[in-house]
Order: C-alpha cells, then structure tokens, then sequence
C-alpha cells in the first residue's frame, strides 16, 4: 500500500500527541514529531480549521470538537455519549469502578468511552476496543434486550463489511429473547463484566450498554447489588435525555 | 471585540479527510468506494489516496468487501477529546434588566472570562420579573450550558429552577446578591458598603442632624447595605432617621417617593438612596424642590460620579466592581462544575467610597474615560 498522502500521517500524529492531554504549541509538536516548524504549522492552521484541534489564548493546541463530533455517530444516540461522560461521578454506587460504553455493530461490541476505576482490573478497557460481541457482557446485553429483527438489520448492513458466516449472524440472533433481564454478568477468566443495556430514547433503539469491569478482587456476592446499581445507571441514562 | 482573522488551511488532504470521515461517519451502513466518491465530490484516484492513509492511521476500516467504517481511532481520539475538553463551554447568564449598565458591565465580564476558557455566553434580561428570570434559567438548563451565573431579580421565586439545574448537574452561581436555591454566590459586601455610606454621611453632617433612607426591592444585597447603613448610624447619637421610603432600585420611583416626603414637610439634612440610580432619582427630587443636601448612593456609575465632579447632589457612591463579580462568580462556577468543593459558597467582595477627593483617580465600569 503506498503512503499516498504523507499529510494525513502527520496530521494524525499531530492529534495523536494532543491526545495526551497537555496543550502543545506548533514549535513544541515540531520538537515532539521531530517534523520542520513550517510544516507543522501548516497543519495545524488546516487541522484548526477543520475543528479537529482548537488554539487557547496562549496559542497552545488541544484536541477539538471534529473528533467527538465524528466519535459520537459510532453510537445511534449522540447524546448518551456527552451524558455518560458528565454524569458517571454522580452515580455513588459505580463510584471508583472502570465502566465503559460500548455499542454492537455488526458482529462486534466497540467500547466508545471508558471510564477507569481506582482498582486493579485484568485488562484496561479502552475506547476503540473491538470484541466479538459474546465475548462481552456489553453484548450479551444488548443481543438479550433488542428485538430480535432491529438485531438481524445491524447484522446484514455490517455482514459484507465483517464477513459474518450465515452461521455466526444466526448464533447471534438467537440471543435475542427481547427479554427484561435487568442486566448480564460474564464470567470468565480475564473478563468478568457487568453490562446493562440503554433502553431505547426518542431516536429509536441504541444498541448500547453500559459495562462495569470489576476488579481482580471482588466477592461474587456483591455482584447483585452492582448488577442493579448498572442496570439503574443505564435506564438514568436514557430517561435522562427525554 | 476584533476576532483574529481564520488562518488559511494550507494542507487540502486535511479537509479532504475530514470530508472523507465526515460522510463515512454520517452513513448508516459501511459505505463502497464508488458511494463514498460520489459523496464528498472528489476525483475517485484522490479518495483512493486519502483512503489508504485514513486506514493506514486506523482512523477508517476497510472491510472484507473493501467497504468503509469508521475506525477504532476516532473512538480513541474522541474519548481523549471528550476527556480534555473544558468543561465550561457554555455559559447561561441571566441579569435582572437591561436598564442598568451595571448588568451590561456583569455581561462583558463574564464574556471576557469565558472567553479565556474558550467558552461562549448565552444571556438574558428579566426585566425585573422574577417568573422571567425562572424561565430563563430553565431554557439554559434544557439548551443545556454547563455553568448558570444569575444577578438575581430577587432572593426568591428561583428555587424551582435552580433544582431543575442542580438534577441536570449544572451550578448556579448567583452574583450581585445571593439567591434561594443558588450553590453559591459572589456579592459585594454589601453590609461594608452601607456601613461605609452612614459613617460618611454621619461625618458629612459631623454627627448631628436628619437622615432619609431610599430602600429598595427584596433581596439581600439591599438588605444588607441598609443593615450596614443603620449599623453605622447607631454610632451617632446625633443622627436621626426620620424617613425610610421603599423604593424598588429606580431613579423614577425614588424621586416620586422624595417629592411626596419633601411635599409633606419633613425636613432632611442627607440621603441614602440603596443604589446609584435611587440616588439619582433623589437628587432629582431635591434639585427640583431647591434643596441643597448631599445625597449618598452606591454602584459608582456614571452619572454619580458625574455629580461627585461636580459637587453633588450625590457627593460620595461606594463603588462596585461588576467586572469581579463576574469573574470571580464564572471561576466558582468552574470550581463547582469540576467536583472541587470551594471553602466558602459565599464569597463577598469589598467596595471603595468614592468622594470628591478619590474620583479623579476612579476608573469606573460605567463606559466613562
């Protein structure tokens, strides 16, 4: 595959460095890159342009709204994003715990957010994460809780995409018991979840849950209590947007 | 305020990618090269070449059909985005009227310091209706902001909507004067300044003689300053109180009320009007019925100042600063919005009393020189 526009790496590696979190100014993208000063500011004018990166008045460069824009059509929903963002703090029962927000497409669960807890965890969840989605307990709930059709529609838009075997797209819809299950448990080594999923909002079905990821040490009976905690956390979630 | 002018994008790939993301993202189904060209409207060997790239960087997938989706990096990216992004980024002001600089003043301070966070301010005027102000406060809440600052029209009658924006998660900061309801408030100290108002007065007339009071509408900041007022009068033996007329903060009614009582006889040796206008309207008054007494108010606007230059009626205003009102009310506001408890929920701000011998120095908010 030939690099046909070099621009594009470099813009990409200009967001990648900002994704850290601490403002950059064009000389210091340049250092940090090792890129000519020019060229980076050259960039940066069309990635600021663009609003995939936004200036402070001190002339630093932070990440920009473009890529939460973008970020936030990966869900039907934009908006159970932005809630889940600003509202997990409030919720005292989930404080502390790794929660992510994850969304089926396809044959597959995408985490769209995390948020790390304060415990030790067998593997960090992060955005961009693509699993099988019986693999995870986000799937699970969002197969159990979606009517079986709305379920089959997602598997054929993304059948030729992901290449799902006719076999894997009928495994999958035969989760679908359209069920009132508040909310799933996975238990297996490296992965032992707690997901519920978002009922749906005025834009429709979301095909997306909330997942808790418990830590290394955690007693099973305290399950339950956390299974309600998530469950309640994730109707809050939709209802919070009527 | 002068914008800086757009830079001019000098890197065309960039915004083809962008265009390139923006129709995948916006499809509801993985999308084929040939919809994907017709789309974004750019030479099919062009979106070949940005193509490559994007899923080079992850930020498109190809799938097995060659078909596009976004890729795992715009979650990644997004998520950073979205965990750095400030968390002001919208701020709802609502002031009581439009009538007064003082709120205009409030505005461009919140407005500058927003603007330093990269923040934009939607604002409203009640023009004095309390049920307006509610009704502003709940707009913002559904827009929604992130941060409410409110100049209160009164201490009550905004306990609905402040809970409204307290089960949305969003502060509300009450400046000028505090509010039921509010999380916390930034106000002058305005006990200070009626304090300061009755010491000068009881001086002026050098601890004897008639005093007449203008109060004003129903909220503490008010009330505070004819506590201060009277706390201060109570150290003169000699200074009688012998009006106190409820106005309600305008110059039209203070000096309806100042006729009425000069009319009737009472005779009065200095005024306190609760704010710069109510003193206006008593100098007024005063001017009109020929009566030579100093008249005391506070805000230090404009016109006061004008009449303390001149030599009166209004001889003195404890000034305030809405600018730092502003200011320091948006930095609670962050504070709150960002989880920190602040030390205190009340912060009050001194005043200054200007009299003939500060007022050249005085730069006010007032749009004077």
């Amino acid at each position: 595959m030939s690099a046909a526009t070099p621009a594009i790496a470099r813009a990409t590696a200009i967001l990648g460095a900002l994704a850290t979190g601490d403002p950059m100014t064009a000389s210091e993208l340049a250092a940090h890159l090792d890129l000519q000063k020019s060229s980076v500011s050259d960039l940066c004018g069309s990635l600021l342009a663009e609003h995939f990166i936004r200036k402070d008045s001190d002339g630093s460069f932070t990440l920009g709204k473009r890529l939460e824009e973008l970020a936030s059509r990966l869900i039907p929903d934009a908006r159970i994003l932005d809630s889940f963002t600003n509202t997990v703090a409030e919720q005292v029962e989930l404080d502390g715990f790794a929660l992510t927000l994850e969304v089926l497409r396809g044959a597959e669960t995408l985490t769209v957010a995390a948020r790390l807890g304060s415990q030790p965890l067998p593997l960090t969840p992060r955005p961009g994460t693509r699993t099988p989605a019986l693999a995870t307990a986000a799937g699970l709930a969002i197969l159990v809780g979606t009517p079986r059709p709305l379920i089959e529609k997602v598997l054929s838009e993304f059948a030729a995409h992901q290449a799902i075997p006719a076999e894997k797209a009928e495994e999958l819809a035969a989760h679908t018991r359209n069920e009132r299950r508040d909310y799933q448990f996975l238990d297996e080594r490296d992965t032992r979840q707690i997901a519920a999923l978002i009922p749906a909002t005025q834009a429709g079905p979301t095909f997306t849950a909330v997942s808790l990821h418990l830590p290394v040490y955690f007693p099973s009976e305290g399950v339950e209590s956390l299974g309600e905690a998530v469950a309640t956390y994730a109707r809050r979630l939709s209802t919070d947007l009527a | 305020m002068a914008m800086n002018p757009p830079e001019q994008p000098r890197v065309p790939a960039v915004s083809r990618a962008a265009a390139v993301l923006d129709a995948v993202s916006l499809s509801a189904h993985p999308m084929s090269l040939a919809d994907l060209t017709r789309a974004v409207g750019l030479p099919k060997s062009s979106v070949v070449g940005i193509c490559q790239s994007l899923v080079a960087e992850r930020l498109l997938a190809r799938g097995s059909d060659g078909s596009y989706a976004l890729g795992p990096r715009i979650a990644e990216l997004g998520a950073a985005a979205h965990i750095h992004r400030p968390l002001v980024r919208k701020v709802g002001l609502t002031v009581p009227s439009a009538a007064n600089r003082f709120f205009h003043a409030e505005l461009e301070g919140v407005q500058k310091e927003a603007a330093a966070m990269g923040a934009v301010v939607l604002d409203d005027e009640a023009g004095q209706d309390v049920q307006r102000q509610a009704a502003h406060i709940t707009a913002f809440v559904s827009e929604p902001v992130d941060l409410i600052v409110v100049d209160p029209v009164s201490t009550e009658g905004l306990e609905e909507a402040c809970a409204r924006a307290s089960r949305a998660g969003i502060p509300v900061v009450s400046i000028n004067g505090a509010t039921t309801g509010a999380d916390a408030a930034v106000t002058t100290d305005n006990t200070e300044a009626g304090f300061l108002v009755g010491r000068h007065i009881a001086e002026l007339l050098k601890g004897r003689g008639t005093v007449a009071l203008v109060d004003g509408t129903r909220v503490t900041a008010v009330a505070d300053r004819v506590a201060g007022f009277l706390s201060a009068l109570h150290e003169y033996r000699g200074i009688h109180l012998v009006s106190h007329l409820a106005g309600d903060n305008t110059a039209a009614t203070a000096r309806k009320l100042v006729q009425t009582m000069l009319e009737s006889g009472t005779r009065v040796e200095a005024f306190f009007g609760i704010n710069d206008l109510t003193a206006l309207g008593i100098s007024q008054a005063c001017s009109e019925a020929g009566l030579e007494v100093p008249v005391v108010g506070v805000d230090g606007s404009a016109p006061a100042l004008d009449q303390i230059r001149r030599g009166g009626p209004i001889v003195a205003t404890a000034a305030q600063d809405p600018y730092r009102l502003a200011r320091a009310g948006v930095r609670l506001g962050v504070q709150l919005r960002s989880g920190i408890q602040p030390r205190q929920r009340t912060i009050l701000l001194p005043t200054t009393l200007i009299t003939p011998g500060q007022v050249h120095d005085y730069r006010s908010w007032d749009g004077e020189q």
